[in-house]
């Protein structure tokens, strides 16, 4: 993690880079058009609670839980997704 | 007012349960369609009740309201420009704060709304409590609780909204998007009740708010809107992307602030679902379980068609038989060679098209499909694909025919043509008769290997064909990968049955009028001029094989292979019948095997007989699935292009493998 906050602010913190079972909270969604959109309509708004369940067997794409449902994106999607970690998971 | 008519729109989630209650208020009365212009299906139904005709629509699955998806577009349309009189939102009662989502946005249109509470039966096992009443006060809209698969509360439903429709328009909770957005749809909404025709067909508060979240259609229904110029004008000071993510979030929070007052233990602990997931996905077993399970899907199909394939057989010969009593002339040939001969030759395929398509009903229901989506979404990806075309690749070693038919999960129509496109590729059934008789003929104890080769090959060609596909004709990246993983569910043997024969019925339909057409153009040139022998040197379609075999020569065909192609055109396994008779063998395989083994008379030697299969694995496909392949894209030049793009591939790399084959000796 400390390397991480050298090459770039903790609040530029991208979903995508979260470790299964980490919780994280949705602070804003990157990017533009229907990508976009659809994030936010399954639920991934900003203060959501998100937290990441595990990745596919070959690592993309990944599952995670919102919004007491299960949704899965790829780690390109993810990406748009800016977060802030509330409870970092073991890093399997 | 009293109307005679009514009319129903059926709206919610993919899989709450919409097609169950669909089924359960319509039964048998219903009809299935596409809505014009797109592939989306369309389905409505009639029902009499009370007194009233009901016309029942079934709108596609959607999450949202806005334009993401075809499937969205078309719903959104229908609620929006056709006005049902009333809208049955179903709600799955197990997953409240998705679902409600969309309910925000059909109150937001205002269209009239009773909701349909439905799989109560898992949301009481699972100990959820929800207050129904209180629920229903604080949106404003009657909830009626059902069980789909039982057919609880049905008739509740359909006098709600009866209710709700002789109710005159009453006040509707809107969701509160915060002063400062109020103020801009208020603004929006003053410009927009300046163009009467826009504000008299749409609620201007609604077309405000599509406004401020950058809604492509909505923009579009402004275009030589008087209003236009200055709404146009208006937007451009707002940062429409923060209003959009403003908007779903203000929904999201209405919702907050209703549920924890109507459900207390609403939330689900470690059930079920994680558990099987916590192996079906794991890393290590994902792909494992997967191939199994796709390997039994295939054992399942080929060991239980059998019987059926037999019966069907069976009827057929039968019927061959007391046509050949009947003595010579046309009729018995158009009944016997032509309609029995090549309507059973394809209906032979049936039992497999079925309970493939039953098969995937049945992982459908019961949630695993989405799971094979996102275990192969990474492998598809890298070739220009999404994981949902992989379920209809792998189907195409089945019957491509089903395969085709099962691209409609596919939501992004890129993906979903590429994937039409390259399924064919994918060696079905039928062509592994043809196979297996000529490379037994010609190539003995390597036979396996080769035929081992020829699915390789093209599960190859497929793969190529998507990336150039990808890179000329359908440009772009494939869609973005956000799905659901639903729970899983025990899928029910009704419900299954009634998705399988939904599909079933739609490929009689289609795929059976052009498999009739194709095999009495091909019965006709076989048969006529009157007098010849059927399928011989001089019937028109030996004429044909005569004029085109120049042009197959390259390839190391002769006339009478030419016409075998001509006539696999029916289905790829009557090659070999057809070489049959042109080979003056009959249907006896034996002798066939005797006529064209014996290379320095028949002209085949392993290079020819190579060549050939490889051009049959790849060809045009056969009538069935053009037909199939007509109805999915809805154009005759999407059809006329995969039968010409498979046909080429298939004369280059006949013409490659033939000339390859020829210099290492194996040409005679
Ligand atoms: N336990 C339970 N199961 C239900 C209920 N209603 C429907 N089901 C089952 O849920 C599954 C999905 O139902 P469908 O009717 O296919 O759902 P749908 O909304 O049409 O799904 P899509 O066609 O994918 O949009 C089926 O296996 C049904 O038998 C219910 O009230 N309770």
């Amino acid at each position: 993690m400390t390397e991480e906050c050298l090459t770039k602010p903790e609040t530029e913190y991208a979903l995508s880079e979260a470790e299964p079972g980490t919780r994280v909270k949705v602070v804003h969604i990157k990017g533009k058009g229907a990508a976009r959109r659809r994030i936010l309509d399954m639920g991934m708004v900003p203060g959501a609670e998100v937290k990441v369940i595990r990745k596919a067997p070959m690592g993309d794409p990944i599952e995670f839980e919102v919004k007491n449902y299960k949704l899965s994106m790829r780690k390109a999607e993810a990406e748009l997704v800016i977060v802030d970690i509330l409870e970092r998971g073991k890093n399997l | 007012m009293m109307k005679d008519k009514m009319t129903i729109a059926l709206a919610g989630n993919p899989n709450v349960g919409k097609t169950t209650i669909f089924n359960n208020l319509t039964g048998t009365r219903q009809h299935v369609g596409n809505w014009p212009g797109v592939t989306v299906e369309k389905k409505v139904g009639t029902k009499t009740y009370k007194n009233r005709e009901l016309e029942i629509v079934d709108l596609p699955g959607t999450y949202s309201l806005t334009a993401y998806s075809i499937d969205e577009v078309v719903a959104r349309d229908y609620i929006v420009e056709e006005k049902p009189d009333v809208v049955i939102h179903i709600v799955d009662a197990t997953n409240l704060e998705r679902n409600l989502y969309l309910t925000t946005q059909l109150m937001e249109h205002g269209a009239k709304v009773v909701i349909a509470l439905n799989m109560m039966d898992m949301a009481r096992e699972r100990g959820d409590q929800i207050d129904i009443d209180k629920l229903s006060s604080l949106l404003e809209i009657p909830i009626v609780e059902t069980v789909g698969c039982d057919g609880i509360g049905m008739d509740e439903l359909l006098d709600e909204a009866l209710e709700e429709v002789n109710k005159g328009p009453h006040h509707h909770h809107v969701v509160g998007y915060g002063k400062d957005v109020e103020r801009y749809i208020g603004e929006l909404a003053i410009i927009i009740q300046k163009d009467e025709v826009l504000a008299k067909k749409y609620p201007s508060r609604w077309v405000a708010i599509k406004l401020l979240e950058n809604d492509e259609e909505v923009l579009k229904k402004l275009k030589g809107s008087p209003a236009e110029k200055e709404i146009r004008k208006k937007l451009k000071a707002i940062d429409t992307d923060e209003m959009e993510a403003h908007m779903a979030d203000k929904r999201y929070e209405a919702i907050g602030s209703i549920l924890p007052q109507t459900c207390s233990i609403c939330v689900p602990k470690m059930n079920v679902s994680d558990m099987i997931d916590k192996v079906v996905t794991n890393k290590y077993l994902g792909i494992p379980i997967f191939l199994a399970m796709m390997w039994g899907a295939f054992e399942i199909t080929f060991t239980f068609a059998v019987p059926f394939m037999e019966i069907i057989d069976m009827i057929f010969g039968g019927l061959a038989g007391v046509i050949s009593g009947m003595g010579n002339g046309w009729l018995p040939s158009l009944l016997g060679d032509g309609i029995i001969g090549g309507v059973g030759s394809v209906l032979i395929f049936l039992p497999n098209i079925l309970i493939l398509f039953w098969i995937l009903a049945l992982l459908e229901d019961s949630g695993y499909l989405a799971r094979a989506a996102f275990i192969m979404d990474k492998l598809m990806y890298n070739l220009g694909l999404h994981g949902k075309s992989f379920i209809p690749m792998l189907m195409g070693f089945g019957c491509t025919v089903p395969a085709i038919m099962a691209t409609r999960s596919i939501e992004d129509n890129k993906d979903r043509m590429i994937t039409i496109m390259v399924a064919p590729f994918m060696s079905c059934g039928a062509r592994l008769p043809v196979y297996v008789i000529l490379a037994g003929i010609f190539f003995g104890g390597a036979a396996g290997s080769v035929i081992f080769s020829l699915y390789a090959l093209g599960i190859l060609v497929a793969i190529l064909s998507a990336v150039l596909l990808r890179k000329t004709l359908f440009k772009g990246k494939p869609a973005p990968f956000i799905m659901e993983l639903p729970p899983y569910r025990v899928p029910t043997l009704k419900t299954s049955l009634i998705h399988m024969w939904e599909r079933g019925q739609m490929y009689l339909k289609k795929a059976g009028t052009i498999i009739f057409l194709g095999v009495i153009i091909i019965w006709v040139l076989a048969y006529f001029p009157s007098g010849v022998e059927y399928g011989s040197e001089d019937s028109y379609i030996g004429m044909m094989g005569k004029v085109i075999a120049p042009i197959f020569a390259p390839l190391g065909f002769d006339w009478r292979i030419a016409v075998a192609l001509i006539f696999g055109f029916v289905a790829k396994e009557i090659v070999i019948g057809a070489m049959g008779v042109l080979y003056g063998a009959g249907d006896n395989e034996e002798l066939l095997s005797d006529a064209i083994s014996d290379s320095s008379s028949s002209g085949i030697y392993p290079a020819h007989a190579l060549s050939l299969m490889v051009f049959t694995l790849l060809y045009m496909p056969c009538i069935a699935v053009v037909g199939v392949i007509k109805k999915e894209t809805g154009s005759w030049k999407w059809t006329l292009f995969a039968v010409l793009y498979s046909t080429g591939l298939a004369y280059i790399a006949a013409f490659i493998v033939f000339r390859i084959a020829s210099a290492m000796g194996y040409g005679g």
